[in-house]
């Protein structure tokens, strides 16, 4: 019989990181064991999660595309769901649906350069881009990622910033609002740290998440170092509920952001109205 | 002029019991089983025929607290056969609006497809009210594209007619019919002082003109008019709990909402009303005749028109937005 496409898979929690005072990655598998080997996802696509009674929200896929039985979501506390979300721990079952969405074209973008622009818990979309290029290293060009947050408790992911900070022909830049007395790194928000930076637009692709001030201020500094509305990226945010392009939440335009994004470029962009 | 078939209410009502049970509108305009064919009004029923299909309020899953939600029993579609009598042109048009959006593959409503399968509608052509409108979208009140079978009322019961396949095999199993002529379609009203449907690619292009927002302050988004609209379809889902038993339900939205857009953490794209009006009426007059060419996001069922508690009027709404708009590319010609 057709399966309800609105069904949750349970799945179980293998790890949870608390990253920042309100922000948690959860790890999690599959439980049916057929599920979890036929599960392949691209960077950008997303998932509904389930915290069993409190009903379902949308997260990106924020893991390593090269491992799918492990998924990853990046979680902020903001609402009831989330919430509910924060108060489990290794082992406890929650409910996964997906993927769904339109990836980052990663196959298109060989042979370029690669420059992520990230700010707060806008970097979890992006990591998958990063992991994809890193296992494929040879495949693309220089990769820049510009993160910033707002304080240095802020800043997600540090393990995986170690590796980034070590890969091959890899600059990682990270840079917080504002430091305390232990930050001896960078401070400046992410639109100005990414002038100075200066990654070049030959031949390369600019990704860029983060909250809408950010996006709103970087955009123009990647146009003013040279990128083509074309060749930037950002995903899209805006509520969802099934993640199917039935439930109607997410209606822009002629477009559906579960379905016909929530990855889009600037250029796509320009065509929407300008709710957002 | 095409054939019908004369049948008798009797003898009707036994082919349909024969097939199962029968829906149709009870006294209050709700779609309920009956035991016998009711007697109709003249128009459609308060409540539009998507509630059989896609219902206000529906399961997806079950399952008990305490065991765990790794048991989750899934709603199961149901699949009973039956017919629909009394569906109106307007509402069963608005199925094919509401298929698009649940019987489009990879994502199939398993539930929807059930009941679009296993329901046989019967159409009863109208005697149209003072706020039908099915002629502004080219059909009318015995309109039978989206019908097994239409009936037209008869002094001493039905001629039918029958548009699909299954239609025809059901009027076969009708005992006691006689071929008789039956009388070329009927145009559909519309008000007078329409002009046609707008440009969907006119009316995005205005997104930003003042009259949304001179037309938003007098809507005071209560969403009657998306609730009782046939092709309406949009949803949201939550998670019920009642003593220890677990419920996620898929649950009727309404675009009109502010919170509709509202995102976790305050972002709200359509914060303001006007937003929203535009939303719902770029929906339908825009984005799906943009992106399904010869649909529209309405069929002029007239319920909105009807409910309002503020007595707007959506044709005049829309009649209003594109005589400005063209005024103004006049002005500027």
């Amino acid at each position: 019989m057709l399966r309800d496409p609105l069904l949750p898979l349970p799945a179980r929690i293998s790890e949870r990181i608390d990253e920042t005072a309100d922000t948690v990655t959860f790890h999690f598998e599959l439980l049916d064991e057929g599920e979890r080997k036929a599960f392949r996802y691209l960077p950008g696509q997303f998932g509904e999660i389930s915290a069993f009674g409190e009903g379902e929200s949308t997260f990106v896929i924020a893991g390593d595309p090269a491992r799918p039985e492990r998924l990853t979501v990046t979680t902020k506390r903001v609402g009831a769901h989330t919430e509910a979300l924060h108060h489990l721990y290794a082992g406890a079952i929650i409910g996964f649906r997906g993927p769904y969405g339109k990836a980052f074209p990663v196959a298109d973008w060989k042979g370029k350069d690669i420059v992520i622009a990230g700010g707060g818990i806008g970097l979890a979309p992006l990591k998958p881009i990063i992991c994809h290029v890193l296992n494929q290293r040879a495949d693309y060009g220089k990769l820049t990622i510009v993160y910033g947050a707002r304080s240095p408790g802020d800043l997600m992911y540090a393990a995986d910033r170690e590796i980034w900070a070590k890969a091959p022909n890899t600059e990682l830049v990270v840079t917080v609002d504002k430091g305390d007395a232990n930050w001896k790194g960078r401070e400046g928000f992410v639109p100005a740290v990414l002038r100075a930076t200066a990654p070049k637009a030959d031949n390369a692709v600019a990704i860029t998440c983060g909250p809408p001030i950010m996006i709103k201020l970087t955009l123009p500094v990647f146009k003013e170092l040279g990128f083509a509305a074309e060749s930037i990226f950002t995903t899209l945010e805006m509520k969802m509920k099934c993640g199917l392009g039935q439930c109607g939440r997410c209606n822009i335009g002629p477009f559906y952001v579960c379905k016909d994004g929530p990855v889009f470029s600037v250029a796509q962009l320009q065509q929407l109205p300008q709710e957002f | 002029m095409a054939d019908g078939m004369k049948l008798s209410r009797e003898s009707l009502q036994a082919a349909l019991l024969k097939r199962g049970a029968i829906w149709a509108p009870n006294d209050a305009g709700r779609w309920a089983t009956v035991e016998s064919l009711p007697e109709l009004g003249p128009i459609r029923p308060r409540r539009p025929l998507k509630d059989l299909f896609a219902p206000p309020r529906r399961e997806i899953a079950r399952w008990k607290a305490g065991a765990g939600p790794a048991e989750i029993e899934p709603a199961l579609p149901d699949q009973t056969p039956g017919s629909v009598f009394g569906v109106r042109p307007c509402d069963a048009r608005a199925l094919l609006l509401l298929d698009r959006a649940f019987l489009q593959a990879p994502y199939v409503d398993p539930h929807y497809k059930a009941r679009r399968e296993s329901l046989l509608l019967v159409g009863v052509a109208c005697q149209p009210g003072p706020t039908c409108y099915c002629g502004v979208f080219g059909f009318g009140p015995d309109d039978k594209d989206a019908v097994d079978v239409m009936l037209t009322p008869q002094a001493d019961g039905f001629v039918a007619q029958a548009s699909s396949a299954r239609g025809k095999e059901f009027l076969a199993s009708v005992a006691g019919g006689t071929a008789v002529p039956l009388a070329a379609l009927r145009p559909g009203p519309r008000p007078e002082w329409w002009t046609g449907l707008p440009d969907p690619k006119a009316l995005y292009a205005n997104f930003d003109h003042p009259i949304w927002r001179e037309l938003g302050t007098s809507c005071m988004n209560c969403g009657v008019c998306t609730q009782y609209c046939p092709t309406c379809q949009c949803f949201t889902i939550d998670d019920e709990s009642f003593k220890g038993e677990i419920q996620r339900l898929r649950i009727v939205d309404n675009c009109q909402r502010s919170d509709f857009t509202r995102m976790a953490g305050g972002h709200n794209p359509r914060q303001v009303a006007a937003s929203r009006l535009r939303q719902r009426v770029l929906h339908k007059f825009s984005y799906i005749p943009t992106q399904n060419p010869g649909l529209v996001g309405c069929t002029g069922c007239g319920r909105c028109v009807d409910l309002c508690p503020l007595d707007r009027h959506l044709f005049a709404d829309v009649f209003e937005i594109m005589k400005r708009i063209n005024q103004e590319a006049e002005r500027v010609a």
